[in-house]
C-alpha cells in the first residue's frame, strides 16, 4: 500500500480512515510478535471521521522511529538510559506531519540511540526482516523498515547518520531518503552526531517519500542549521541525466552478486537514454575511518548529558559521582563502545590526529564532490556492498561498520540521497532486496524524485 | 591500547567498566582505533569542516515568544527527582565534613 493508493481510496470512497485504522491494528497483531517493528503501539489514536482533502496526510497512519519526541510518548531511543523517559514536546518534523492529518500508530525500534545497522543493539530485543525473518532488518531505523515492509503502514519516520533509513530501506526492498543536511529541522530529534543526523522516510513508492518530505521540509526557529529554498543553488530536473559510477569506490568489498545486479542496472539505465560515465572519488574511500571519528567525538559529547539527574532514571549511589557511574552503566555495550573511542579521539595529544583531521578530511570530501557534481547530475551506488545478513552473523563492530561504506560519505558532506529498491539476489533460495543509492549535489531532493519516479515508480504501478 | 588507557577513558566519560569489558574494549578499540588512523595518510592543508553546510547569521526579533512558567510542570514531571516547591532536587556536592 502506498499513501498516494490510499489517498485515492479515501477519496473514493473504497475505504474510511477508521476501517484503515482497524486494518493497521489486525496486521501488528498478527505480525509484531513474530518481527518486533514496535516498541509502542497507541491504540488510543484514533481515525478521523471525515477526510480533509487540503491536508495531504488526512488519516494516513505513519510509524515513528523513538527516538523522535512525540508530547506525551515515550521517547525510549531504544535505551535502559530513557525506558521511563517521557517526551515533552514534539519534534517539529511531528508538528508538521499532525497539521497534515497523519495518524501516529506506534514508536518503533531502534538500535540504542541509532548506533549500529541490524537494530540487534536495541536494549528492548532485535527487529526481524519482514523478507526474511532469519535475517536482520538493517539499522538503525529498522523497526520502521520492517513495519513498512510486513505491510502494517504505507511508510515510516526514521532518522539517519551514517546510513540508518537507507540501509534498512535496501534490506527490506523499500525507498529510503536521506534530505539534505538542514533540509529538515532536527529540533526533537534525540541527538547522536548532530553535524550528520538527519531524519527522513521509508516507503513504499518514491511518491510517497516526495509527499512526505514536502510536509515536514523547511526552515524552523527551533533549528539554525535548517536551510531556505536560497541557501544552495537551484538543482534543476531534465530530460535525461549524466550519472556517474565512482568505479574506484566500488571496487573492493562489494559482494559478487550485488556487483553483477548493480551492472545489469547501470546497464538498463543507459538504454533509457542517461549517459553514464565512470568518475574517480578517491576519497570516498577514507570516508569511512572519517566517519568512525567524527560521529563517535559527536556521540561522547552529546551523550555527556545522560548522568541521571535532569531525565531519565536517577543512579544508585551515597553521592554524585557514583549516582552519575551508576545512571551510565545503564547504557549498552555499543554505546559505551562510541563514548569511549569519542573520548579518545577528543582527548589531549589525539585532537589533532584524529578529529581535527578527520573534519579536514571532510573538507576535501566535499570539494571533491562538488567537482564531480560540475561534470555529473547524480552518482549512483549500491547502497549496501550486501544483502541483508543473519541475525548474529556479523559479531565483530569494524566488520558491522562496514556495511555503512556506500551511505556515510553522503552525510559527512550534507548531500541528499535515496536508496530505491531495484536489485534482488538470490541467498539459500529466498530472493533478498538490495538497493541502489542516488546521490544528488545539496538540496537536489526533486532530482532525486524525478529519477526515482522514472526508475522505481513508474515501473511499479 | 591497553588496558590502563581503557580504564582512564573510563573514568573521562563517567563509564563504569568491569575488568572483563576493559579487556574487551582494549582489544576492539584498539582495531578501531589502527582503521581510523589511515586517514592520517591523507595531506589535509585545508580548514576544518566545523558546519554541515553554510554557516550564516540566523536573526529574530528580540521578543519573548513563550509565555513564563508555561513549560514547567510538565519538564518538573519529566524529572527524577524534584522537591514540592519545584525545584530539580541532586545530591549534596559540598561538605562540612571535608
Amino acid at each position: 500500500m502506498t499513501i498516494s493508493s490510499l489517498v485515492d481510496a479515501y477519496t473514493r470512497g473504497d475505504t474510511t480512515p477508521a476501517t484503515y485504522l482497524k486494518e493497521v491494528r489486525e496486521c501488528i497483531a498478527a505480525n509484531d510478535a513474530d518481527i518486533h517493528a514496535y516498541l509502542e503501539t497507541y491504540d488510543d489514536v484514533t481515525a478521523p471521521d471525515t477526510v480533509d482533502p487540503d491536508a495531504p496526510l488526512s488519516g494516513v497512519p505513519l510509524a515513528i522511529k523513538n527516538n523522535i519526541l512525540i508530547a506525551g510518548r515515550l521517547a525510549t531511543a531504544a535505551s535502559n538510559v530513557l525506558k521511563d523517559y517521557t517526551a515533552t514536546y514534539d519534534a517539529t518534523i511531528i508538528t508538521r506531519l499532525k497539521e497534515a492529518g497523519a495518524l501516529f500508530v506506534g514508536a518503533t525500534n531502534l538500535d540504542e540511540f541509532a548506533m549500529g545497522s541490524s537494530t540487534e543493539n536495541s536494549a528492548f530485543g532485535p527487529t526481524k526482516n519482514p523478507v526474511d525473518p532469519s535475517r536482520v532488518p538493517g539499522g538503525s531505523s529498522g523497526g520502521s523498515a520492517a513495519a513498512v515492509a510486513m505491510g502494517s503502514v504505507p511508510a515510516a519516520i526514521g532518522t539517519d547518520t551514517g546510513g540508518s533509513i537507507r540501509q534498512p530501506a535496501s534490506y527490506c526492498g523499500l525507498v529510503g531518503l536521506k534530505p539534505t543536511y538542514g533540509a529538515l529541522s532536527r529540533y526533537g530529534l534525540i541527538a547522536m552526531g548532530s553535524s550528520l543526523d538527519q531524519a527522513g522516510t521509508l516507503t513504499n513508492s518514491v511518491a510517497d517519500a516526495k509527499r512526505l518530505f514536502t510536509v515536514m521540509a523547511g526552515q524552523d526557529p527551533h533549528d539554525a542549521t535548517t536551510i531556505t529554498p536560497d541557501t544552495y543553488p537551484a538543482v534543476e530536473t531534465r530530460d535525461t541525466y549524466t550519472i556517474g559510477v565512482p568505479r574506484d569506490f566500488l571496487a573492493s568489498g562489494v559482494d559478487d552478486d550485488v556487483r553483477d545486479a548493480f551492472d545489469r542496472h547501470i546497464e538498463a539505465l543507459q538504454e533509457t537514454g542517461h549517459t553514464v560515465v565512470d568518475i574517480s572519488l578517491p576519497l570516498f574511500a577514507e570516508g569511512l575511518a572519517a566517519y568512525y571519528i567524527v560521529m563517535p567525538a559527536e556521540v561522547s559529547s552529546n551523550l555527556a548529558r545522560y548522568d541521571g539527574m535532569r531525565y531519565g532514571t536517577r543512579g544508585d549511589g551515597d553521592d554524585l559521582l557514583a549516582q552519575y557511574l551508576s545512571a551510565r552503566d545503564a547504557f549498552g555495550p555499543e554505546v559505551k563502545r562510541r563514548i569511549l573511542l569519542g573520548t579518545y579521539v577528543l582527548s589531549a595529544g589525539y585532537y589533532d590526529a584524529y578529529y581535527a583531521k578527520a573534519e579536514a578530511v571532510r573538507t576535501l570530501m566535499r570539494n571533491e564532490l562538488n567537482e564531480r557534481f560540475a561534470e555529473v547530475d547524480l552518482i549512483v551506488t549500491p547502497t549496501t556492498p550486501t544483502p541483508a545478513f543473519r541475525l548474529g552473523e556479523v559479531a565483530d563492530p569494524l566488520s558491522m561498520y562496514r556495511q555503512d561504506i556506500f551511505t556515510v560519505p553522503v552525510n559527512l558532506t550534507g548531500v541528499p540521497a535515496i536508496s530505491l529498491p531495484l536489485l534482488s539476489v538470490e541467498r539459500d533460495g529466498t530472493t533478498l532486496p538490495v538497493g541502489v543509492q542516488y546521490i544528488a549535489p545539496h538540496a537536489g531532493e526533486e532530482r532525486l524524485f524525478d529519477i526515482g519516479v522514472r526508475l522505481h515508480d513508474t515501473e511499479n504501478q | 591500547m591497553n588496558t590502563e588507557d581503557v580504564t582512564h577513558l573510563g573514568t573521562l566519560a563517567r563509564i563504569p567498566l568491569s575488568d572483563a569489558d576493559t579487556a574487551a574494549f582494549a582489544a576492539e578499540l584498539g582495531t578501531i582505533v589502527e582503521y581510523v588512523s589511515a586517514i592520517n595518510e591523507i595531506t589535509a592543508d585545508v580548514a576544518v569542516t566545523k558546519q554541515n553546510g553554510p554557516v550564516m547569521n540566523v536573526f529574530r526579533p528580540d521578543e519573548v515568544t513563550n509565555e513564563s512558567g508555561a513549560c514547567r510542570d510538565v519538564l518538573l514531571e519529566a524529572m527524577p527527582d524534584t522537591t514540592p516547591a519545584g525545584h530539580l532536587k541532586v545530591p549534596r556536592i559540598l561538605s562540612n565534613d571535608e
